[in-house]
């Protein structure tokens, strides 16, 4: 069963959006949370294949790995109705059960400790399958399991399966000064240059958007755990929907990551999706055209990160987008609306290379009803992430100057000796951060290089 | 007796006339009907008379078409009679369209019976015929030149159908006509009775005929229509032929291509063996795809290799191809010939589709063939996506942006924007259109005509007849295959030489840049209003417009 992906959920925040994702994913299969195929789910044409495999009773198994320093979290997902779901052999929790204490340097040493125990599930599951594509990490980068034995399992697991695509969901903190974790800064840095280096395409999801977007959006004051996660998934089904019910076009991870990376490092995606809404009143009144759908997704608004367009006299611009549409489509609608874009001029994009909005048409769940006619949903390179980036960089360099906190990493191996991890890896943010400005001018083709000729 | 002196010299000439110039049946028609112009009354009454009686017989004879789709025929005096050729087609329309592929540009695919279809005749587009079935044909000869041709194609039509509706009725229990709305033993005796009343006048109403014959056509391809979409699920047929033909079906291809591109890419010319490899891989990735239960008709589409014959192959590589190919060495096998990539399997695979009939009355010849042109054209398409896709894989690890990553990219952006293209803006939506048109049409003709203009649409807006254009297509896709291929023969990147990159560059560019010419060109004449939609796309953040029609230098 050909281009398989292995979903790996670490860390508190990343199992909840795991949870959430594969509680999507059912629904949209047919599929009971015991696993089984309901009755009514009789429309075959579907590929649950690349998510799911069958055990020898038929019934579907996520092709995922939880796991977790500590229980809490993990043990809530074996409670809840989805419990007989999930493969119980591939649900890992360390045995201290202590957690990593918001500590990057802490998940990561864990990550050394545990790590035979971990492969030998995740190699297992990689030989389960026929052809396996790549991996899905999903996790936050501020905590300190998602963050720190994530960074370790994606170096090991880039290590041990080069060709393997790896594609992650990585929830970034609130940027607010008061912040839960005040490490936050130093785990996303430390995290970060583990991201540049070994994952393929990174979609971002940044907190302070999903709450900005859930309070608008939603109409709710505080808006629930479940609420925000339930955004995510949202986004994490949507951007899988052209594997999970292929088409002519984007049926494998590869096509959809190769048409939006152009170059490696600059692989940090945004994302936005649209319609959202749960008020009904709301939707009876609202038309959804394509034109519509592919307008509001260009709007930074409902882009599930906060980037700045103007940024130290920069003009920020878009390197690629994919625009994955749903419902009823008309396909001269599509046409239209791209000319209208162009028209309006509503999307800027790079000078350096050919870019333009790839819309790719998709099918859908015949069992989960929407209220809406056309959704859509948006992958985006947009060079302006970097200043997501660098506002984590500005609350990071005013901690590590005065080494505030720092105590709490030199315990550990990797920090024993010297903080040099804290250098390199806020030198790694930088030069990305300074790839992506450049990426906005035209001579980004002969960034970097210095030995190749220059054009005469 | 004075009457007879004029009219005997004029009979005996008219006798003489027929037997010396070998007139029969319906020939003597017209004779007789210019007689009767003669300014002399009583000749003309007289001739006007005789005509009548010969009228009597012909209404007979279309009487038995339209009631019973029957000609009783012994001495072949009729314009309808029956084609006992053995390679017969069904309903073949009087005025065939036909593929503007095969007659503009020599099509790549070369089955022995592409020669025989060059020939514009009725109803002859080779087909292995279903024993037992028979067919009828106009027989031009015989047409009197006051009945139109449009009115014979009609009574052709009806008396095809009455054959479809009489042969499908032997296959199956239920009475074809049972699904029709219309009571045909009723109508049947209205039209006998209307047909027997032109023949008591004095000259033959040709507008009365017209009409009947008109209403006749009007309920029978209705029926029809109803019957191939309602019983024979014609949209279903449909939909399958789509998701092979049109690679509907991404993810089966995706597939297929992965594992059999090694294969195709080294075979040159075709065996047996290869086609039944090409197809166990195909059925064995339509297992691992678990499709079997969707795809039901898997088995009915075969995958076949129609290689050109070698001498044409070698005169076609034109000049400027030979300079492109050069440049890669070739496969393992055949390390000094050049690689022509055209000549490989990939672009030489076309797709049988054994149609049994009913459904051959919907589909003739000429459709599978404009079907296989345009497979002919996704394929290569998906097969260089992927290759570009691969390499984006093998590069991904780099640290430095270089140049072979640029050109990669530039290479795909073309390839995925012209899929894009292809796939949404011309396939999905003609489809979507044909479909809405077929299920709201009430005449079978009519939606076998919007068929046929659905595959020339999509052949015209994905440029394959636009000579100079198409040729910059293929151009282009071999270049991007040769880049891929080169690339994959070096084990290490940094051995490349610099220079063969910059070539390719050049080349691409400078193929690019001519068909972004031509396209503009066309646009700017308004001849083909879709090409501003290619372009949008290709152009969409004005790249090419501002470096000349190029993708940048190299």
């Amino acid at each position: 069963m050909p281009s398989e992906i292995i979903t790996l959920q670490l860390g508190q925040c990343g199992n909840q959006i795991g949870m959430e994702f594969w509680k999507q994913l059912c629904a949209e299969h047919g599929i009971s949370p015991e696993g089984k195929l309901e009755p009514f789910a009789t429309e075959g044409s579907d590929r649950k294949d690349v998510f799911f495999y069958q055990a020898d009773d038929q019934h579907y198994i996520p092709r995922a790995v939880l796991l977790d320093l500590e229980p809490r979290v993990i043990d809530g997902i074996l409670k809840s109705s989805y419990k007989h779901l999930y493969n119980p052999e591939n649900v890992y929790i360390s045995k201290d059960g202590g957690g990593a204490g918001n500590n990057w340097a802490q998940g990561y040493h864990q990550g050394d400790k545990l790590s035979e125990e971990i492969f030998d599930i995740i190699d297992r599951e990689a030989e389960n399958g026929d052809s396996l594509e790549g991996f899905v990490l999903c996790h936050s980068i501020a905590g300190g399991t998602g963050s720190g034995l994530g960074s370790n399992i994606l170096e090991k697991v880039n290590d041990r399966f080069p060709k393997k695509l790896i594609q992650t969901y990585s929830v970034f903190p609130m940027t607010n000064e008061v912040a839960d974790v005040v490490v936050q800064p130093y785990n996303s840095v430390l995290t970060l240059k583990r991201l540049i280096e070994n994952a393929d395409c990174t979609v971002v999801l940044d907190n302070t958007a999903l709450n900005r977007i859930a309070t608008e959006r939603l109409k709710k004051a505080t808006p629930t755990l479940a609420e925000l996660n339930q955004l995510v998934s949202t986004i994490m089904s949507g951007s899988t929907s052209t594997l999970r019910y292929p088409g002519y076009m984007n049926n494998d991870l590869i096509s959809l990551i190769s048409s939006l990376i152009p170059t490696p490092r600059l692989h940090f995606l945004i994302s936005a999706y649209t319609p959202l809404t749960s008020d009904k009143t709301e939707s009876e009144v609202r038309k959804t055209t394509v034109l519509d759908v592919m307008r509001r997704l260009l709007q930074p608004k409902n882009a599930m990160v906060t980037t700045a367009s103007r940024d130290k006299n920069i003009t920020h611009c878009y390197v690629s987008i994919l625009n994955i549409i749903q419902g009823e489509v008309d396909p001269s609608e599509v046409h239209k609306s791209l000319m209208r874009i162009r028209e309006r001029k509503l999307a800027e994009f790079i000078p350096w290379g050919p870019a333009s909005i790839q819309v790719a048409l998709s099918k859908k769940s015949p069992y989960v009803t929407t209220q809406h006619r056309v959704s859509g949903l948006m992958l985006a390179n947009h060079t302006g992430i970097s200043s997501l980036f660098d506002r984590i960089c500005d609350h990071y360099d005013k901690l590590i100057k005065r080494e505030a906190f720092v105590e709490n990493f030199r315990r550990l191996p990797m920090f024993k000796e010297n903080l040099d991890e804290f250098v390199d890896s806020r030198e790694a943010v930088q030069q990305l951060m300074d790839e992506y400005r450049a990426a906005t001018r035209k001579d980004y083709i002969n960034f970097g290089n210095t030995e190749t000729t220059q054009e005469s | 007796l004075t009457d007879y002196t004029i009219l005997f010299p004029a009979l005996v000439s008219l006798i003489n006339k027929l037997q010396s110039n070998n007139y029969r049946g319906c020939q003597i028609l017209d004779v007789i009907r210019r007689c009767t112009l003669d300014g002399n009354t009583i000749l003309s009454s007289t001739m006007k008379q005789l005509l009548s009686a010969c009228h009597r017989i012909l209404i007979k004879q279309i009487t038995s078409i339209l009631t019973r789709g029957q000609v009783y025929d012994e001495y072949a005096e009729f314009f309808i009679g029956l084609n006992n050729s053995v390679n017969v087609e069904a309903m073949g329309l009087a005025t065939p369209s036909v593929s503007r592929m095969t007659s503009a540009i020599p099509s790549r695919s070369h089955s022995p019976d592409r020669d025989r279809q060059m020939t514009l005749q009725v109803a002859q587009k080779p087909s292995p015929m279903t024993p037992g079935y028979s067919q009828y044909q106009l027989i031009a000869d015989m047409l009197p030149s006051y009945v139109p041709l449009q009115l014979a194609d009609k009574i052709l039509f009806i008396g095809e159908s009455w054959l479809l509706l009489k042969t499908n009725d032997e296959d199956s229990d239920k009475n074809a006509l049972s699904i029709s709305s219309i009571d045909y033993d009723e109508q049947n005796n209205l039209v006998q009775q209307q047909l027997h009343a032109l023949t008591i006048s004095d000259e033959l109403n040709m507008f009365e005929l017209e009409r009947i014959i008109e209403r006749a056509r009007i309920d029978l391809s209705l029926t029809l229509r109803n019957l191939f979409v309602d019983r024979f699920h014609l949209c279903d047929e449909l939909e399958q032929i789509r998701g092979f033909y049109l690679i509907e079906r991404g993810e089966l291809y995706t597939l297929f291509v992965n594992r059999t591109s090694q294969l195709l890419l080294n075979t040159k010319k075709s065996t047996n063996a290869i086609e039944n490899d090409v197809n166990e891989v195909f059925k064995q990735c339509v297992n691992d795809l678990h499709l079997e239960s969707i795809l039901t008709n898997a088995d009915k589409f075969k995958f076949k290799l129609n290689f050109p014959v070698t001498e044409n192959s070698t005169q076609e590589a034109s000049n400027g191809r030979r300079r492109f190919l050069s440049r890669v060495q070739g496969t393992s096998a055949n390390a000094n010939s050049p690689f022509d990539f055209w000549a490989c399997g990939w672009a030489n695979l076309s797709i049988q589709y054994k149609l049994k009939y009913p459904m051959k009355a919907f589909f003739s010849e000429n459709c599978k063939q404009r079907y296989n042109d345009i497979f002919h054209l996704l394929i290569v398409l998906r097969y260089v996506q992927i290759e570009l896709n691969s390499l984006w894989l093998a590069l991904k690890n780099q640290d430095q942006n270089t140049l072979i990553s640029h050109l990669r990219n530039a290479m795909s952006f073309f390839i995925n924007n012209f899929q894009y293209y292809i796939q949404i803006d011309v396939l999905e939506y003609k489809y979507q259109q044909l479909i809405r048109s077929i299920l709201s049409s009430t005449d079978f003709q009519q939606i076998k005509h919007l068929h046929e203009l659905f595959l020339s649409d999509i052949q015209q807006h994905s440029f394959m007849l636009l000579g100079t254009a198409y040729d910059s297509i293929r151009n282009i896709l071999s270049i991007c295959v040769s880049f891929c291929l080169t690339l994959k023969q070096q084990e290490n990147n940094n051995n490349l030489d610099e220079n063969i990159l910059r070539q390719f560059g050049r080349d691409f560019n400078y193929e690019v840049k001519i068909l972004f010419g031509i396209l503009g060109m066309v646009q700017k004449h308004n001849a083909l209003p879709h090409l501003g939609v290619f372009l949008t796309r290709l152009d969409f953040n004005r790249f090419l417009t501002n470096n000349n029609g190029s993708f940048g230098e190299f």
